[in-house]
């Protein structure tokens, strides 16, 4: 076994993995640094004091566009998605405080991978993103209303340069009120049925600025 | 309260009912001693001491009946018959697994622990939901869990799951579907009570059966 056949498995079965220091410092370094360049310019800014999101930043930054070259991302998503996978949207964002539960989408037919990163290092306790294993192939499923502690999810702490991989339907949150910037970049399996193109549509229109 | 127990129990497959056997864990620890002065053998570094039939043992078991909120609970998931008990002293590693799978049921475990645990020293853990094939585990998945280091590269306690912290005088009340294991501990004292509810179709009773049976002639349930 490799480890990309590891981190498919772990994907396929948990949700998530976890690609440990896939960035380098420097690399995390420039992309958050042209992050904060595109914030101050105000260009495609989104949001409110607790969240503000560039929407498409991995769209439209060439550092972002250097990063995804360097690391093959559109290869790894293909390898976690078990297909050939595009790039469907990423934005660039600045979270003040919690995020509570929540899925991101509940469609069934379109595979996703969404790969995150963070500009510093966080715990459990300082916006570490949660997920409850599992908890993606089944979208639907619904479940009390839950504080932090008292969901049973797995907290993911992560160093700078670590990149987590998860799918969007998987149950998710980050609890702490710590500032945090992150780098989020999504990508689709190519659907195989009309069901699956009109879900990518659906997404691909979409405004996925949460604001 | 015990809405949000139910709940627990229906949504994740396990919750803690804290310090709801406070009142009554001297008298367990008693049960405990005298089934070690009972018992001649010695534990050996990779073994675990069980007493089955607990309650026909020592009629001081049955002090389960007044662990708050425990028989208000059962009765609200319908697992109302005792099925088995047990005492444990556990020592070392339970690697990960079910007890069993029933789509009927629920069939429950109430465990009280002697000692604190936590990540380091045994406290149970499990895999959320993994007790319900309609929250997506399914047979596949659960068999590339049990071989996890050849799947996914993890050992057993890498393996992505929630550990029950827990206190002496908690008790822990799980789906027995649910794929748990421990890591970590050394010796601790588990006292633990079965629950079924009262099987009406055929099918109900046919793993109402097979469910006590594998209490006793299974190896897979390892009474973590």
């Amino acid at each position: 076994m490799t480890t990309t056949t590891f981190n498919a498995t772990r994907f396929r079965l948990f949700g998530y993995t976890v690609l440990p220091g896939a960035l380098t410092t420097a690399q995390s370094a420039r992309v958050f640094a042209d992050m904060d360049r595109v914030m101050e310019t105000g260009t495609g800014l989104r949001g409110t004091t607790d969240r503000r999101s560039v929407r498409n930043f991995a769209g439209t930054s060439q550092v972002m566009a250097d990063i995804v070259t360097d690391l093959d991302l559109p290869t790894i998503a293909a390898g976690l998605l078990g297909d050939e996978a595009r790039y469907v949207f990423g934005d660039a964002s600045v979270y003040h405080g919690d995020t509570r539960w929540h899925r991101d989408t509940r469609l069934r037919a379109v595979e996703l991978v969404k790969f995150v990163f963070y500009d510093r290092a966080l715990t459990a306790d300082t916006g570490a993103l949660r997920i409850l294993p599992g908890s993606h192939r089944t979208p639907d499923a619904t479940f009390p209303d839950q504080a932090a502690a008292d969901l049973p999810a797995v907290a993911l702490p992560t160093a700078v340069g670590d990149i987590i991989g998860f799918t969007p339907t998987a149950l998710h949150g980050a609890f702490g009120a710590a500032l945090r910037r992150q780098i989020a970049v999504t990508y689709a399996a190519v659907p195989r049925d009309p069901i699956g193109h009109g879900e990518l549509a659906q997404l691909l229109l979409a405004d996925h600025t949460i604001v | 309260m015990i809405a949000d127990h139910t709940d627990a129990l229906t949504h994740f497959g396990f919750t803690v009912l804290r310090r709801a056997a406070t009142r009554q864990f001297t008298v367990l620890e008693d049960v405990l001693t005298r089934m070690r002065d009972e018992t001649a053998a010695p534990l050996r570094d990779d073994d675990r001491l069980t007493k089955f039939h607990a309650v026909e043992f020592d009629e001081r078991m049955t002090c389960y009946r007044e662990f708050t909120a425990l028989p208000t609970l059962l009765v609200h998931t319908g697992a109302t018959t005792l099925v088995a008990s047990d005492i444990n002293l556990l020592r070392g590693p339970s690697f990960w697994h079910s007890d069993g799978f029933y789509d009927t049921g629920p069939f429950l475990r109430a465990v009280v622990y002697g000692e604190q645990l936590d990540e380091h020293t045994g406290a149970l853990r499990v895999v959320p939901c993994s007790h319900r094939r309609d929250l997506g585990w399914t047979a596949d998945d659960v068999e590339q869990l049990l071989r996890h280091e050849d799947t996914v590269g993890l050992t057993g306690e890498q393996v992505p799951a929630h550990v029950i912290r827990c206190d002496p005088g908690d008790v822990v009340v799980f789906n027995t579907n649910i794929l748990h294991s421990s890591w970590g501990g050394q010796d601790r004292r588990q006292w633990a009570w079965n629950f079924a509810p009262t099987p009406r179709t055929p099918q109900e009773r046919a793993d109402s059966a097979r469910y006590l049976l594998n209490r006793y002639v299974n190896a897979t349930v390892r009474f973590s």
